[in-house]
């Protein structure tokens, strides 16, 4: 199979490229699940990894990311459970106040494509609206954006609504955005702070 | 041009805070000015208890607080829509594709010198005799491209239709061409404020390499046309193309973000080459206490102003979310420094 070509024309971003070598998988008789984990994911990472490194930049990370979206669609084809290729749910906002979602919907793709069920909220999320998605969707992981100071408090004022709502315990808040940082997440009761989307999934599969 | 004070019989000396501030830029030691690249209306309103905020109270504001300068903007972008919420700015994106510059993109056919020289006249007759000094603020040209077709779009651009991004590039060079050469032929404008952010906290939005092929000409050929003395101000970590940038010729850099910057580190290494404008944290001026503010404000003026290259101001600008009792603590830090080094009454 072609696991390895995939691993690095999604690197490279060449979307052409790393359709044609799924379907050449596909047509080979890899399994749609096998290319997305062995092959679109590690993809994936290999540009995480290069960010972290400061090899890569934010717009490979995110043609990277739009390569193998499209990838997915392709490979998923045949598959009867979409489901079953996801690891984890993590319901994601931007806190009240905040319009800025740009590191929020990095993280969202990041995450889509290695195999998480994203729950995204938007920007400008009330307390109240957290603890309804965490009722609904029981996710894994809460993942909150803020990008101003103002605003960053709120991630304390969510995290009580969910103590308060007995949904505390049974989740792992994450948190990134420009004004904060780990001690501020040690300081509110978060599990960790991201500085950006490639570490946060990294957080996550550690956590699974 | 060294300032010249007047002293009196207590032997304090009375500057003009424009003097500093240019002393300031050129690199002369002394007295340590305090500018700040935008100060919002919404503060000043709070601040004063007052619904409308003109000239007057910029100028006002200025001299209560103790900064040293008063300026106005051209934060100029033609193809989004502005958002507002709860005092917080957003842009909404309009120019997904090319056929959307022409329904969406309304950049103007010629700048209207008139009412800029009138705004400017209005400006500097608020000022009078207060001695602060005026300055335009504006972009460049990547900051609007990013707002306008967003940075997602941007980013898939870069690879899809480079071209797109060229064209709106062009534009916008040509316009803030226009905007710099008529402010630097204006009398009345001190210096000028390049305000475009070109980085996140861990690097530069799109790869140095990147920034430096497709970017920096249209940078050079703004910044060539300014002729007054200039600062370059961006957000974020910009180390991974200071080299690149110090080549446009500014005077001094701003605001240093505390927190992916160490000031007391550039101060070494550029410190006699450029001016540092920054540093003191919004975080901290929005949450902390006075003291911890006057400390860290007394700490930058005596280390980073050390034979002279530097300005003091926050991380970013007056936001209307600060804490106006930390904002006068930052005022009343400079004005006992400089009145102990310096004897100096601003």
């Amino acid at each position: 199979m072609y696991y390895e070509e995939i691993q690095n024309s999604v690197a490279n971003g060449k979307k052409g490229k790393t359709l044609e070598l799924v379907q050449k998988s596909l047509n080979g008789g890899a399994s749609g699940l096998d290319i997305i984990n062995q092959g679109l994911i590690p993809g994936i990472n290999i540009v995480g990894d290069k960010f972290e490194s400061g090899e890569c930049f934010v717009p490979d990370m995110l043609l990277a990311s739009y390569v193998v979206k499209d990838a997915m669609k392709l490979a998923s084809k045949g598959l009867t459970e979409g489901p079953s290729t996801k690891k984890a749910t993590i319901v994601l906002g931007t806190v009240k106040g905040d319009l800025h979602d740009i590191g929020k919907n990095m993280v969202e793709m990041i995450l889509d494509v290695s195999g998480f069920r994203v729950i995204d909220l938007g920007v400008d999320v009330h307390e109240e609206d957290f603890v309804k998605a965490i009722r609904e969707y029981k996710p894994n992981f809460l993942g909150m954006s803020s990008l101003i100071t103002t605003t960053m408090v709120e991630m304390q004022v969510v995290i009580d609504a969910l103590k308060s709502a007995g949904l505390r315990e049974d989740l792992k808040v994450i948190i990134g955005g420009a004004a904060v940082s780990e001690g501020f997440a040690a300081q509110i009761g978060a599990d960790a702070y991201s500085r950006h989307a490639a570490l946060a999934a990294r957080q996550l599969k550690q956590w699974l | 041009m060294l300032v010249k004070p007047i002293t009196y019989y207590t032997g304090v000396s009375i500057v003009k805070s424009r003097d500093i501030v240019l002393n300031a830029l050129l690199g002369k030691e002394g007295p340590i000015p305090w500018i700040e690249i935008e100060t919002r209306d919404e503060l000043i309103a709070k601040t004063f208890n007052v619904k409308n905020v003109g000239w007057t109270e910029r100028v006002e504001y200025a001299k209560f607080v103790g900064q040293d300068a008063v300026g106005m903007a051209h934060w100029d972008r033609f193809g989004n829509k502005l958002l507002e919420k709860n005092g917080v700015l957003g842009f909404q994106p309009l120019i997904k594709e090319r056929g959307d510059l022409d329904k969406f993109f309304n950049m103007p056919n010629e700048i209207d010198e008139e009412a800029i020289i009138r705004q400017v006249k209005e400006a500097k007759e608020a000022i009078g005799d207060s001695g602060l000094a005026l300055f335009v603020a504006h972009l460049l040209c990547l900051d609007p491209v990013m707002i306008d077709l967003g940075f997602e779009n941007f980013c898939y651009k870069l690879y899809d239709d480079l071209d797109l991004i060229k064209d709106m590039l062009e534009r916008y060079t040509q316009y803030y061409m226009k905007i710099t050469s008529i402010y630097s032929s204006l009398p009345e404008i001190d210096f000028i404020w390049v305000g475009e952010d070109i980085a996140y906290n861990s690097g530069t939005f799109i790869s140095p390499k990147q920034f430096r092929e497709l970017i920096m000409p249209y940078f050079k050929r703004i910044t060539d046309k300014i002729e007054k003395p200039w600062i370059y101000h961006s957000d974020g970590n910009i180390l991974p193309v200071i080299d690149d940038l110090l080549g446009l010729g500014m005077n001094a850099i701003h605001p240093i973000q505390p927190d992916v910057m160490d000031i007391y580190a550039l101060k070494k290494t550029l410190g006699q080459k450029i001016t540092l404008v920054g540093n003191v944290d919004l975080n901290l001026l929005c949450t902390g206490n006075k003291d911890r503010v006057k400390k860290d404000v007394r700490s930058l003026m005596t280390v980073i102003g050390k034979g002279g290259n530097y300005i003091l101001s926050s991380s970013n600008s007056l936001a209307n979310y600060l804490n106006t009792e930390n904002i006068i603590a930052m005022g009343e830090a400079k004005k006992n420094w400089n009145m102990e080094k310096y004897s100096a009454h601003l």
